[in-house]
């Protein structure tokens, strides 16, 4: 299982912003796979994955390490997954390890998108 | 027109809070038609460019609105915006999934405009990237919805997403 290290940003935890996450991800990992959490539906490509139905996406950095996780191998990789998950407050990365390079690129890259995004939102309904 | 497509198309802009596009068009009757022309144009330069189909029928909206309910919102504000089926197209793609590589704009006050916009896929090589080009200052208005980054410093154009609601008609 995941280390279970939870990043919590606060934002308004909808579709668009789990997309958004989701293509951030992507960013680092081109060869990227997706699952819902809850259904266990996969996805090879970002553009077919229905976020308006997803509230925990699982993300993987390639096809071997969604498959090891599919086999419970034991001893997986550091952050060799993912998991996003939106709740209507907030959006929350859980990974192993948030102190490698990758990661704080990736969560700082996350943070710098959603501070750009409730500055649009907030802004615009004042 | 088929008077389904049109009431579908309808229902679809205003159930997101876009009924402004169709009452302050002039005249309002002529909205929708405008708009489903618009839907047939950006197939056609779909077609034309990648020579296969693409669905883009308010039916098709309605359903995708149900599995990503913020793309279609975001392609119906651009909608809204944009009288150029290539900027439209451009639209589609990125909401599809395409990164958005390269974007120029040059601008001369009450001379010129032109703005490109360079998509490709995430595992894309060099020679598989699509321009997308407009010289009408109008589609400035649709990098309002690129979502923006950084990674490590450097500049991210990151998705198309749409704008909160607050033109509410």
């Amino acid at each position: 299982m995941i280390g279970g290290h939870d990043v919590v940003f606060p934002a308004v935890g909808d579709s668009a912003t789990l997309e958004a996450c989701a293509r951030i991800v992507e960013r680092f990992w081109p060869d990227v796979r997706f699952e819902d959490a809850i259904t266990g539906d996969k996805y090879r490509r970002l553009g077919d994955i229905p976020f308006g139905m997803v509230c925990e996406l699982l993300v993987y950095p390639n096809a071997e390490a969604e498959a090891a996780w599919d086999a419970d191998l034991p001893g997986s990789p550091e952050n060799s997954m993912l998991s996003l998950i939106i709740r209507p407050e907030d959006i929350t990365v859980v990974l192993d390890n948030p102190q490698t390079a990758e990661m704080q690129s990736l969560l700082s890259m996350i943070h710098d998108w959603l501070r750009t995004d409730m500055h649009l939102r907030f802004a615009r309904a004042a | 027109m088929n008077t389904e497509s049109a009431s579908a198309l309808e229902r679809l802009i205003r159930q997101n809070d876009l009924g402004w596009m169709i009452d302050m068009y002039a005249p309002p009757e002529q909205a929708i038609p405008f708009f489903l022309k618009q839907l047939e144009r950006v197939a056609a330069e779909h077609r034309e460019r990648f020579k296969y189909e693409a669905t883009l029928t308010p039916e098709s909206l309605n359903s995708e609105s149900q599995r990503n309910p913020h793309r279609v919102r975001a392609f119906l504000q651009a909608l809204g915006i944009s009288r150029n089926a290539v900027m439209l197209l451009m639209v589609v793609r990125i909401l599809n999934g395409w990164t958005i590589r390269e974007v120029t704009m040059e601008y001369r006050d009450q001379e010129s405009f032109h703005l490109c916009v360079t998509l490709a896929r995430q595992r894309a090589g060099p020679d598989e990237r699509e321009e997308y080009h407009t010289d009408d200052i109008s589609d400035a208005a649709l990098l309002r919805h690129f979502g923006i980054t950084h990674a490590d410093g450097r500049p991210v154009f990151n998705g198309f997403f749409p704008l909160p609601q607050y033109n509410r008609v």
